[in-house]
């Protein structure tokens, strides 16, 4: 019974996915659902290091301007395919969380909060200044589409189709981390550093992997991102970028992959449907944050599942014999 | 070399000092392979710090521990777990918003080796590492009677089935050596009980465990030699009647938690 | 050549200043609840915010802007305590620090609003033109910040050891829970702490407003040197966070001099990861590592 719904969901599912670029027809809104899909990828990336780990990076459009100029400086300069410079763009970004992970990752967990920060400075500092290597403010231009075997991805509709792959890829890869002994060990570390520690758990190693995964999920989402406008400048990956992707984890919920996809699709989207308070979108947002830290800081999809865990209690102090479920337990064990 | 008849674990001469104050002295002991150890003493004896010690959760100011003939003194704390000793505290550090599945699958952390690649391709070997977690921990939740509760969040649960729940966690590991510090604590007569016949359990298994209690007549009764420390030294050592016999332990600490027990 | 030296000295002394300021109301929230305040920037820039719309547009008397900055740091203190902090310092280890971010990013926009995008400019107490002891250049506003800091440290030093509320604050600090049980006020306290900082912020904006411009995004950068100087001189050290952060502003001006203005920034932060990686502690160290 329950093979057969899920089938019918992911049947559903991947109708609607499938149908997306033919309902919308216009090529602008079509950008728009492919940027909100690269950064849900990046907040994907957030999830695990928040959500999971428990530790917080205010620089994570840094770490997604790493991919993507080490993709667009190759591709550009080099000529090499994207095939090489996509790994190239992950592997350098892993680098340099892992640059800033060591000294950071064994002190308080406010330290790496501000030092994401100032490699988010710094490096925005770098790259406007350092002109002969970055291009400085005007960017990188005319970075090549990607091709594979003569097909290149061209259209506004088959980059829709090539980041919903590389989207769900990186999904079920986060998934199934989280439902390992990795994921165990990261919401460990998170929920109590001296218990973890006690049961074998190096905390400090979990920690630094937990922001090395999530920094690949940054480079790959800044990889796709220089490639998809064909053009990046160091405005692209400002602080107000990096606390735009962590107000869409948090939207979402922290703690959730799926709720940092879509508070990526929600606050990619809402900006773009209250035009007129363009001027004020940094103000909306920093409030938003505000607004969730203050009334539910477990965000959207916090929210609705502690909602479910309240009925589902309640169901159960209904019936006075509390046995348990013996298809319950059987299902979990798959 | 280890040799089968060489104790599991050796304290020599351990000292841990805060600033002047020594809260472990100069303690020696030797605990064989498959002992229960009582480890008593009045409140800020030195109980605690001891366990801290042998975990690696402090280190030594001075002297040296040695588990199966191999110095962990200055280990780190998962080290020296995933060596084979494992903890429980003395008050309740489970992870409250995480299930009681889940809590007992972390404490196999050291029983399994998969790395980032196997557990993002769900390899073959990953799978079935994950199930014989998935075995043992339901397995060990039965074991300490909470079977039923696997999906349950671990802060919606009573203080009595968390202690439970702790030690199903340490068992969970497979250590060789188990530390249970206070593992009665705000539990009931019959939960205390359970935990009794646990420990009775492990022991038929082979394994060692150090045991700190205030609970005088359920230590007594369970341990195969006590150990008393008083102030950081160790006072007295011996078969359980042999400590109830000793002047300056009763005048030190057991006369009154003896008849504290008794009423 | 000789006298480039003791003039480098001398303006990254007065431009540490401020950043030991920032530092200072860092620390001083940081021994009260263990938290880190990532709006103290824009606090900064607050402060300079209100002593120009005092003093420039409605031309007020300086002592009057001065006055009004007091008032108005205040009542942002405050109302921060129990806008920000109370609602949000149990809600999980992140939510107040990402609370103040997202506040440090709308205010940013909203001095937009209110001030409009251009730099403004801050009136001064004393003429622009720099004067010369030997052949030492110095501008006067250096040493009105270098004067102005230490007075404000003599203030913060007779506050906090000699009147009651500065002992009671400092109780506060060291255990709340001890604090509660002595019959102390804690959470008002709290708010006197975060009031305080939020004070020493904006006087920090004021002194700064002359040399930098008025910005939307003066304190950011402020910020963060505050941060890197408390780390220099170890978290929980008070005099540690006001060298440090003296220390800082000497390293930009001779990184900017010797070897690129543009690049200053990102010196610093180099400069806070090689601390971390040899001196976590600071130098007034204290432990650091994540509790057990």
């Amino acid at each position: 019974m329950k093979k057969v719904s899920k089938i019918i969901i992911m049947l559903l599912l991947a109708i609607i996915i499938l149908s997306v670029p033919h309902l919308i027809k216009s090529d602008y809104t079509l950008h728009v659902v492919n940027l909100a899909g690269i950064y849900a990828i990046c907040v994907m990336g957030l999830v695990f290091l928040l959500g999971f780990a428990g530790q917080l990076s205010l620089g994570h459009s840094a770490l997604m301007s790493i991919g993507a100029y080490t993709t667009g400086l190759l591709a550009v300069e080099l000529n090499l395919p994207f095939v090489i410079t996509f790994p190239a763009a992950i592997v350098v970004s892993m680098l340099f969380a892992l640059l800033i992970g060591i000294p950071t990752l064994k002190l308080k967990s406010f330290y790496l909060a501000m030092a994401t920060r100032g490699l988010n400075i710094a490096l925005f500092i770098v790259l406007i200044n350092w002109k002969r290597f970055t291009h400085g403010a005007d960017g990188i231009v005319n970075i090549p589409r990607p091709s594979f075997a003569g097909f290149t991805i061209q259209t506004e509709r088959a980059w829709f189709y090539f980041i919903v792959a590389i989207l769900i890829v990186c999904y079920i890869a986060s998934r199934n981390i989280e439902k390992s002994r990795i994921g165990r060990s990261f919401k460990a570390v998170k929920e109590g550093e001296l218990a973890a520690e006690v049961m074998g758990i190096d905390v400090y190693r979990t920690k630094i992997l937990a922001f090395v995964l999530s920094s690949a999920l940054a480079g790959t989402a800044g990889c796709l991102f220089a490639h998809l406008n064909q053009f990046i400048c160091p405005n692209d990956f400002n602080i107000t970028q990096s606390v735009t992707l962590l107000s869409m984890s948090i939207f979402g919920g922290s703690e959730y992959l799926l709720g940092g996809v879509v508070g990526a699709y929600v606050l990619t989207f809402l900006p773009e449907a209250l035009r007129f308070l363009q001027t004020y979108a940094r103000f909306i947002n920093g409030i938003l944050i505000l607004l969730i830290m203050i009334l539910a800081p477990s965000g959207l999809f916090g929210v609705v599942s502690s909602l479910f865990e309240k009925l589902k209690r309640q169901k159960k102090l209904d019936p006075p014999n509390n046995s348990p479920n013996i298809a319950d337990v059987e299902g979990m064990e798959n | 070399m280890e040799n089968i008849h060489d104790p599991i674990l050796r304290i020599e001469n351990v000292t841990l000092a805060f600033g002047g104050l020594k809260a472990v002295n100069s303690v020696d002991m030797t605990l064989e392979k498959g002992e229960i150890r009582g480890l008593i003493g009045p409140n800020g004896s030195g109980k605690s710090s001891l366990i801290n010690l042998i975990s690696g959760v402090y280190k030594p100011t001075s002297g040296k521990i040695f588990f199966r003939n191999e110095d962990i003194s200055k280990s780190p704390p998962h080290k020296i777990a995933s060596l084979g000793i494992c903890r429980t505290f003395q008050t309740i550090r489970l992870f409250p918003r995480l299930s009681v599945l889940d809590n007992v699958l972390a404490g196999g952390h050291t029983k399994s080796s998969a790395n980032v690649f196997e557990v993002m391709f769900r390899t073959k070997s990953m799978k079935s590492e994950e199930k014989w977690l998935n075995n043992r921990a339901y397995e060990m939740i039965n074991l300490v009677g909470l079977s039923g509760l696997e999906g349950e969040k671990v802060r919606n649960l009573p203080q009595g089935q968390q202690k439970l729940l702790e030690i199903a966690r340490v068992l969970m590991a497979e250590p060789s050596l188990i530390l249970l510090d206070e593992p009665t604590a705000g539990l009931s007569p019959q939960e205390t009980d359970e935990v009794s016949k646990i420990i009775q359990l492990l022991k038929e298994q082979g394994l060692s465990v150090i045991l700190v209690e205030h609970k005088m007549k359920f230590v007594l009764g369970l341990s195969d030699s006590v150990t008393v420390l008083n102030t950081g030294l160790k006072i007295a050592e011996g078969t359980p009647k042999e400590i109830q016999e000793k002047d300056e332990v009763v005048r030190a600490y057991l006369g009154s938690e003896m008849t504290d027990a008794k009423a | 050549m000789s006298g480039i030296l003791p003039q480098l000295l001398f303006s990254g002394l007065a431009i540490g200043c401020i950043y030991g300021l920032v530092g200072l109301g860092f620390i001083q929230v940081y021994n009260a609840v263990g938290l880190t305040n990532f709006a103290q920037g824009e606090f900064v820039m607050l402060g300079a915010y209100l002593f120009v719309s005092a003093v420039v547009i409605w031309k007020a008397p300086f002592w009057v802007g001065f006055l009004f900055l007091l008032v108005g740091m205040a009542v942002i203190g405050f109302l921060f305590t129990r806008g920000v902090y109370k609602p949000t310092y149990k809600a999980g280890r992140f939510a107040f620090l990402l609370a103040s971010v997202g506040l440090s990013m709308a205010l940013q926009d909203l001095v937009v609003l209110i001030w409009g995008p251009v730099p403004l400019y801050m009136p001064r107490l004393v003429s622009e033109s720099s004067f010369n002891i030997g052949n030492v250049f110095i501008n006067p506003q250096h040493i009105i910040i270098i004067g102005s800091t230490i007075l404000l440290l003599i203030i913060q030093y007779l506050i906090f050891q000699k009147t009651p509320l500065g002992k009671m604050m400092r109780a506060t600090a060291q255990d709340q829970f001890a604090a509660t049980l002595s019959g102390i006020k804690v959470p008002l306290m709290i708010i006197f702490t975060f009031v305080n900082s939020s004070i020493l912020a904006g006087i920090a904006g004021f002194l700064v407003g002359p040399v930098f411009s008025v910005t939307p995004s003066m304190g950011a950068s402020a910020m963060l040197k505050g941060f890197v100087g408390c780390t220099i001189g170890g978290w929980g050290s008070i005099p540690g966070a006001v060298l440090g952060g003296i220390l800082v502003g000497i390293i930009e001006i001779f990184s900017s001099f010797y070897i690129s203005s543009a690049y200053k920034d990102a010196i610093v932060f180099l400069v806070l990861i090689l601390f971390l990686l040899f001196k976590p502690k600071g130098i007034f160290g204290e432990t650091v590592s994540e509790k057990v």
